[in-house]
Formats: C-alpha cells, sequence, structure tokens
C-alpha cells in the first residue's frame, strides 16, 4: 500500500502529455472552424456548412468503426431517415418548430431501426464482416424506398419545402435563415457532439470499449454485458448519422434520393478511415479536407471523383492503414516539443 | 396467393426458379471465397457487370452469344487472378482491409465502364427466340434455358469439390487451414484458384441474365445485397447452403413480390434473412 | 456456520459419446487454496470450466454462496466473484497495463488498489506500456492481476505458469500464496514441481473422476496416483 505515491504520479504525468496534445489540437481545430466562415461568401460558407454536417456523419462512424470496430455501410440510411423525417414531418408542423419536430422524429425512427436490426444480430452473436453486410443492405433498402415510395418521399425528384432550424416558445420564436447564423448553427451542434463523444470515449467507458474490441471473451468473462455495450453504441451512432440527415436537409431546404446512397456511406468510411479511425477529431478534418478537394477534382471532371474514391480506398489500406493523423500528431508533438521517448 | 389457375401456379414457380437460379450462380463464388478465406469481395457485383458487359461487346462484334459467354468467363477469371494476386493476398490476415479495397475496385470498375461505354444500356440479343405455351400462358423460352444452365453449372461445380483432388483441397482447407498446410496442401495456389473460379461464376451469371436485363455499370450493385444474404443465411463455404439460401432469399423475394411493393418485400426480406442469421447464426446448412 | 463459496456436487459432462467428467465434487471454502492435478485428458479444464460457468454440467448441481447456480451464465458467476484466468494469456493488448487493471475494476475505480496490484505484479514500472508488449510471463501476472482486481471472493487459474521457466514459476508460487491472503484460489496444474512448491490440499483426477485427495504429501505417496500419473513423470 505504501508505493502507492509513487505510483500514480508516474501514471498521472506520462497520461498527461498525450491528453494535452490532443486536447490543443482539438481545440485549434475547434476554433478554426469557427472562425473559418468569417473570410467566406455566403456561398462558399454555404459549402462549408454542408462539409460540416458530413463531419458529422462521419463522427457517427468512427464512434461506431473507430469505437466499437464494427464497420457500417448503414450511416447513409439513417442520414436518410433523419433528412427525410425533416422534409415530410416538418411541412405538419405549423410553427417554427417544424424542423426540431421532424429531427426529432427522424431521430426516433433511426435509434427505433438500429435498435431493432442491432438487437437481433448484436445480441445473436454476428460480428465482423457479417454486421458489415446488413448495414449494406439498410442502406440499399432506404434508397430503394426514397426512389420509389414516391407519394411520401417524392421518388427520384425529392421533396422541398424542409422547414428551416427554428424554436418556438409560447409566441416567442427564432429562426436561422442567414448564411452565417446556419453555419455557426452546425458549427456548434458538431462541436458539442464532438466533445460528447470524445469526452465519453475518454472515460472508463472508452477503456471498456477498447477492451471489447480487442478480446470481447475476456471482457465478458470480466462480467461485461459487451452485446449491451455494442448495441449502445450502434443505436447512438444511428441516431448521431439521423442527426446530420436532419441537419442537412433543414438547412438546404430539400431531400433527395442521393441523400441515402451507398457512395454517402462510402464517402463517410473514406472520411474515417483517412483521419484515422477511432480518433474523432481526426474524420471531422478529414472530412472537410477531402469536400474541399472533391469541390476541385469536381469542377475539373464531374466522372473522375469516384475513381479517384476508389483509388483513396486501395491506397488507404496499403499506405496509411492507420489514416493520415498520426502523421499530423507527431508533426504536432515535435513542434510542441513534447517527445514521447519514454513510451514505445 | 393469386387464384386464376394452374397457369398463374406455374408462371410464379418459373420466376421463382429463374430468382433462384441467378441468385445461386451469384452467391454461389462467393460463398467459396468466404468460407475458405473469410473475407468479403465487394467487388463481386461488378464482376456480374464485366460478364453482361464482355457478351455484348462479343455480339457487337459479330460473335455469337454462347462465344459470349465462354469469354465472358475467361475475363472473369482473369480478373480475379489479377485482383487475388495483386491485391487481395497481401491481405489475408486483414478482413476490413479486403472489404475496404475491394470496395474501391467496385467503384473503380463502375466508374470506368460508365466512362467508356457512357450510361445508355448495352443490348443482348438472346439466343434463344420464342416462348413455350404452358396451359394457358406463354414463358420465354431462354428463361428455361437459363435455369437449366444455372443448375448444370451448381452441379459441376458441385462434382468438382466433391471429385476432383482440387475440390478435396479446397474442402480440408475451408475445414481448417493450419491442418491443410500440415498435410501439405498448397494454399495459397488454392487461394488463387478458387478466387479466380468464383470470379468466373459471378462473370457467367452476368453473361447468362445479359439478354433478360437492362445492362448498365451499377447493374452488378443490385445483386450484392441479395447474394451476400443468401451466403450468410445458407452457410459459407457450403454447396447445399447456397442452394438452400438462394432457395429461401430468392423464394421469398419473388413470392412477396407478387403482393406488396417491391421496396417493402425487400425490407421483410432483410427481416427474414436478420431472422435467420439470429436463429442459426452459422447459416442454415454450415461447412 | 456459513456456505461454502463453491460447492459442486456429483458434477458430469458428457460431450456426445465422451464423457469429460463423471461425478466430481468439490467445496471451496473462504481462505482455501487447492490445486487440481491430473494429466492432459483427466477432465481438468473441463470441470474448470463447470465451475466458472462456461460449461453446462450434464448433471449435478454447483452452489455459489449455497446459491444454485447451475446453468446461469458466465457474466452471473462474474459478478457473483468467481474470477478465472484463461489458460492462455489473454490481455487487451492495446490498453495500458494499468487500463487493463481498471477495465477489471467492475466495482468502480479504485487508483489505491490499483497501485497495490500493480505492486504485487511487480509491473509498476510498465504501467502506462501497452500490455500487448509484455514478456509472456508478464501477461501471465497482468491476467492474474486483473483476476484479481475484480476483488472475488474466489480466484480459479488455469494453467498459470503454462511456458514459463523455473524462475517465473517461483515467482507464480509466490504471487498465488499471497493472494490466497486476499481470496481462495484453485488451481489447475499439470506441473507436478509446481504444486509441490505451492504444497496446498490437492485434487489429483484421472479419466474424469477423483482418484486422490489431501495434502501433496498424501497425494503424492498415493499408489494409484503414482501409478497413472508420477510414473510417468
Amino acid at each position: 500500500m505504501t508505493e502507492t505515491a509513487t505510483a500514480v504520479p508516474l501514471r498521472v504525468g506520462a497520461g498527461a502529455s498525450r491528453t494535452s496534445t490532443r486536447s490543443i489540437i482539438s481545440f485549434m481545430v475547434i476554433a478554426a472552424l469557427f472562425a473559418y466562415p468569417l473570410v467566406l461568401s455566403p456561398y462558399q460558407m454555404d459549402v462549408a456548412r454542408d462539409a460540416l454536417i458530413f463531419a458529422l456523419l462521419a463522427l457517427s462512424l468512427d464512434f461506431l468503426w473507430g469505437k466499437a470496430g464494427i464497420l457500417s455501410f448503414g450511416q447513409a440510411a439513417y442520414f436518410g431517415i433523419g433528412a427525410y423525417a425533416v422534409a415530410i414531418v416538418g411541412p405538419m408542423i405549423p410553427n417554427d418548430n417544424a424542423a426540431l419536430a421532424g429531427m426529432v422524429a427522424g431521430i426516433a425512427t433511426a435509434v427505433l431501426v438500429a435498435a431493432i436490426v442491432g438487437y437481433f444480430l448484436i445480441y445473436g452473436g454476428v460480428r465482423g464482416a457479417y454486421l458489415t453486410i446488413v448495414t449494406l443492405a439498410l442502406t440499399l433498402i432506404a434508397r430503394n424506398i426514397a426512389t420509389s415510395w414516391a407519394s411520401v418521399t417524392g421518388g427520384e425528384a425529392g421533396l422541398i419545402g424542409a422547414p428551416p432550424p427554428g424554436i418556438a416558445i409560447g409566441d416567442w420564436s427564432i429562426v436561422a435563415s442567414d448564411s452565417i447564423s446556419l453555419y455557426l448553427l452546425v458549427a456548434i451542434i458538431l462541436a458539442v457532439a464532438l466533445l460528447a463523444v470524445w469526452t465519453v470515449c475518454n472515460g472508463r467507458y472508452g477503456r471498456v470499449l477498447i477492451a471489447i474490441q480487442d478480446d470481447e471473451a475476456k471482457a465478458r468473462a470480466l462480467g461485461y454485458n459487451t452485446s449491451g455495450h455494442l448495441l449502445l453504441v450502434f443505436v447512438l451512432s444511428a441516431g448521431l448519422a439521423a442527426l446530420a440527415g436532419g441537419l442537412y436537409a433543414s438547412v438546404a431546404g430539400y431531400v433527395a434520393p442521393d441523400l441515402v446512397g451507398l457512395l454517402l456511406s462510402t464517402q463517410a468510411i473514406v472520411h474515417v478511415a483517412l483521419g484515422g479511425r477511432g480518433s474523432l477529431i481526426g474524420p471531422v478534418v478529414a472530412t472537410v479536407v477531402v469536400i474541399r478537394l472533391q469541390q476541385e477534382v469536381s469542377s475539373y471532371s464531374y466522372a473522375l471523383w469516384p475513381l479517384m474514391l476508389g483509388a483513396f480506398f486501395i491506397a488507404m489500406v496499403f499506405l496509411f492503414p492507420n489514416g493520415l493523423l498520426p502523421l499530423f500528431t507527431r508533426l504536432a508533438d515535435s513542434i510542441f516539443g513534447r517527445s514521447d521517448g519514454g513510451r514505445t | 396467393m393469386p387464384v386464376k389457375g394452374f397457369a398463374v401456379y406455374f408462371e410464379l414457380v418459373l420466376n421463382i426458379a429463374t430468382t433462384v437460379s441467378v441468385l445461386m450462380l451469384i452467391a454461389l463464388g462467393l460463398a467459396i471465397v468466404f468460407g475458405l478465406m473469410n473475407i468479403l469481395n465487394m467487388a463481386h457485383g461488378e464482376l456480374v457487370t464485366v460478364g453482361a458487359f464482355t457478351v455484348s461487346l462479343v455480339q457487337v462484334n459479330g460473335g455469337s452469344f454462347w462465344l459470349g459467354v465462354v469469354a465472358a468467363m475467361a475475363v472473369g477469371a482473369a480478373l480475379g487472378v489479377l485482383l487475388e494476386r495483386g491485391l487481395i493476398r497481401f491481405l489475408y490476415d486483414r478482413p476490413m482491409g479486403v472489404i475496404l479495397v475491394t470496395w474501391g475496385v467496385s467503384l473503380i470498375i463502375q466508374q470506368g465502364l460508365l466512362l467508356s461505354f457512357g450510361p445508355s444500356p448495352q443490348i443482348v440479343y438472346t439466343p434463344v427466340e420464342g416462348s413455350i405455351e404452358f396451359f394457358d400462358s406463354a414463358y420465354p423460352r431462354y428463361r428455361l434455358v437459363l435455369i437449366v444452365a444455372a443448375f448444370l453449372t451448381v452441379a459441376v461445380t458441385g462434382l468438382i469439390m466433391a471429385r476432383t483432388r482440387f475440390g478435396l483441397d479446397l474442402r480440408t482447407v475451408i475445414q481448417n487451414r493450419e491442418v491443410a498446410e500440415i498435410l501439405g496442401i498448397d494454399t495459397r495456389r488454392v487461394f488463387m484458384i478458387a478466387f479466380a473460379g468464383s470470379s468466373a461464376l459471378a462473370a457467367l451469371a452476368g453473361a447468362l441474365v445479359a439478354p433478360m436485363t437492362k445492362i448498365v455499370p451499377t447493374m452488378g450493385a443490385e445483386y450484392l445485397a441479395p447474394s451476400f444474404f443468401v451466403v450468410i443465411v445458407g452457410g459459407a463455404g457450403s454447396l447445399a447452403g447456397t442452394v438452400a439460401g438462394s432457395t429461401l432469399i430468392g423464394g421469398l423475394r419473388t413470392v412477396l413480390d407478387y403482393q406488396v411493393p417491391s421496396t417493402l418485400s425487400q425490407a421483410l426480406v432483410l427481416i427474414a434473412a436478420v431472422l435467420v442469421v439470429r436463429l442459426r447464426p452459422r447459416g442454415l446448412v454450415p461447412a | 456456520m456459513t456456505a461454502p463459496l463453491i460447492e459442486a456436487r456429483d458434477i458430469a459432462v458428457r460431450f456426445g459419446g465422451l464423457v469429460a467428467v463423471a461425478g466430481v465434487s468439490l467445496t471451496i471454502q473462504p481462505g482455501d487454496i487447492c490445486c487440481i492435478v491430473g494429466p492432459n485428458g483427466a477432465g481438468k479444464s473441463t470441470f474448470f470450466n463447470v465451475l466458472t460457468g462456461t460449461v453446462k454440467p450434464t448433471s449435478g448441481e454447483i452452489r455459489l454462496g449455497g446459491e444454485d447456480f447451475t446453468g446461469r451464465p458466465i457474466h452471473a458467476f462474474a459478478r457473483n466473484g468467481v474470477a478465472r484466468k484463461f489458460q492462455v494469456p489473454s490481455v487487451f493488448p492495446s490498453l495500458s497495463v494499468a487500463d487493463n487493471l481498471r477495465v477489471a475494476q467492475r466495482r468502480g475505480a479504485d487508483e489505491m488498489a490499483l497501485a497495490d496490484v500493480l505492486d504485487l505484479l511487480g509491473l509498476t514500472q510498465d504501467a502506462e506500456r501497452p500490455a500487448g508488449i509484455l514478456a509472456h510471463g508478464q501477461k501471465q501476472w497482468l491476467e492474474i492481476g486483473m483476476a484479481l482486481a475484480t476483488e472475488p471472493k474466489v480466484l480459479l487459474l488455469d494453467e498459470p505458469t503454462a511456458g514459463m521457466g523455473p524462475e517465473e514459476t517461483q515467482r507464480t508460487v509466490r504471487l498465488i500464496r499471497e493472494i490466497g491472503s486476499r481470496s481462495a484460489v484453485a488451481v489447475i496444474e499439470h506441473d507436478m514441481e509446481f504444486v509441490r512448491a505451492l504444497g496446498v490440499r490437492t485434487l489429483v483426477l484421472h479419466q474424469g473422476r477423483v482418484i486422490a485427495e489431501g495434502s501433496f504429501e498424501v497425494v503424492a505417496s498415493d499408489e494409484r496416483v503414482r501409478d497413472v500419473y508420477l510414473g510417468r513423470g
């Protein structure tokens, strides 16, 4: 017992340098997100805003894939559910709470779908590739519903008239409609979501999730209900993706079947893999960078983008399996003079 | 069920047989590769597409449909070897990496075909014209050819797996890779041949459905999820499982399509698959 | 008189036609340290798996603190104070040594207890290193430490010295004695040197049955034990 005094400081000392480097980078990135629009034209601001919404989608995937080890092609399905809910439910609500009601409906639906599918599969012991395939099917089906249930979803044309984000309490109400406030709204929601997921995953819960990824049987033998933990992340991630979708519909004012496509899920995977799976902040940064790049490439040739995306996938797996973030972290560590000499 | 008499039932049975046949062909290769190497080839659907495009190209250049089918299988096998040797063999211990890489390949093939051939559908003329009269309804002759060809292919694959030296090696590796290596089986060679065969089967499926479907670069993606369902429902690496899974998924899908909108039937098939996986995690007929 | 921590009565396990365990009983009281030995295939591991809830007995009954636990899931056993260490060292390689122990502390973080366990294991210096890079023997100790961190009533160890050299084995003996002052311990082993060094109540299994029970000296001098086991080495 007397050794406590020496053991504890050792641990705190070593842990802190890693955490604070991360914190500084995270803080700088979040600050940059807020500062960014001030130098842009309204059109570019809208583009940046959309990029942040897709960053939220990437965050939802990183929570699931990076922290719980479940690769999902289903994020676009939840995104679509969130988006279509705002476009369908929103107009039914007469006051400025319309978008909010749509988002709540969308998140609830996505959570329900994920809970049902996830309960049967995860508690059934289904893991890995099998689970991935079912999420792929979810997106394909969601896409088909979006295109063929035209009386409700508007079919290929989609729906216009999704209400803008707002809140009404009694007679008082506020609606965000200009580019700057929409941008700030999205940036704040993303920052809050990022901090929330980051806080959860850096505590005790995050350790348990890593343990499950490392060796689920062992975690179960220690008394953890591992299926329950995985299902919880599966469901929360779906809710987060639906929130992103709802935001998108609300700020853009319309929805189209492209929002439910496999390509969207694919892009989210690229953003997460490129940013560094499990790093949370990495995928957010990667999304913004990649979407900027995508704009450049698409303006040059629209057909080139999917080809580059395909090449990205292959390059990613072979050249930087851990994403690009570790490279930047190392760079930052050397700039801040935090050599990690003691740790290997 | 529709109650318009015998003919309707007959047509239903034939429709089920057609769907099941196509699904079985596509899922067969997938099941072997998944059972054998525990990897998911996300570009499998694109090999179906390539098969259909090959037949179309051969016909455009004056070749016969059947020559096109042979060419499709050859192209499929060649692509399979290329994929396995060039990319997948480096990733046998990284199943997640295989999913990502083959997904990338599928995007490239899709977009490559779109750039080379454009978005309008290719045309393949059916080699067998006309239809057969059953009771009061007419059924296209070619569909019967397709059904027979599919079942023949499955039978031949089954024979290869049951009776040949390679089939024995293949089954040993599926059962236990370490034991197979101790027995002196060259697992890398088995992997390569199995992957090439799996790709050839997918291309064959694409060639055979070509006369009765819209041949566009994205056609293969439609088959990806259903054929994965067949594999997980039936059991990876098992021939009997693939037949059982195809019958369940294809049959259910066709029957439901008669009753409800196609989106709902898709969702119901997903639910059915999820339930089967919950109850029999290793598939209906495990390897 | 309180109920025993674990009471296994007439446990039998059959896999198809194969009889792995044929009627074994064992009672573990607070403060007990005992050893289950036997040649490979004697049914030790299967019996052990019954004690931890991993395998359901075909017949017989298992009680924890007097309550019937036959057929309950693994985590129910874990939550009722039964901790186990697997034969193959299984630690969480991506987590640090200290985090491995923290994950095992299900009752809530306790840094004092953590430092105490680290010291006991001799792993204080390595607390912040990822567990994946530890030496084989250190992983075994860490896993014992993780079982200990769950504050178990009974700690079940399956061949804790597998793959260890003589020096590491001696250290493990000392570690187990130390642990014995905190919780009851049952160890499965086939290394007789280890059992001799530990010198506690010993149960000898052969072909699924108990053929001798008692102190190491009593067991070691038993004719049948010499025949089936010691005679071979």
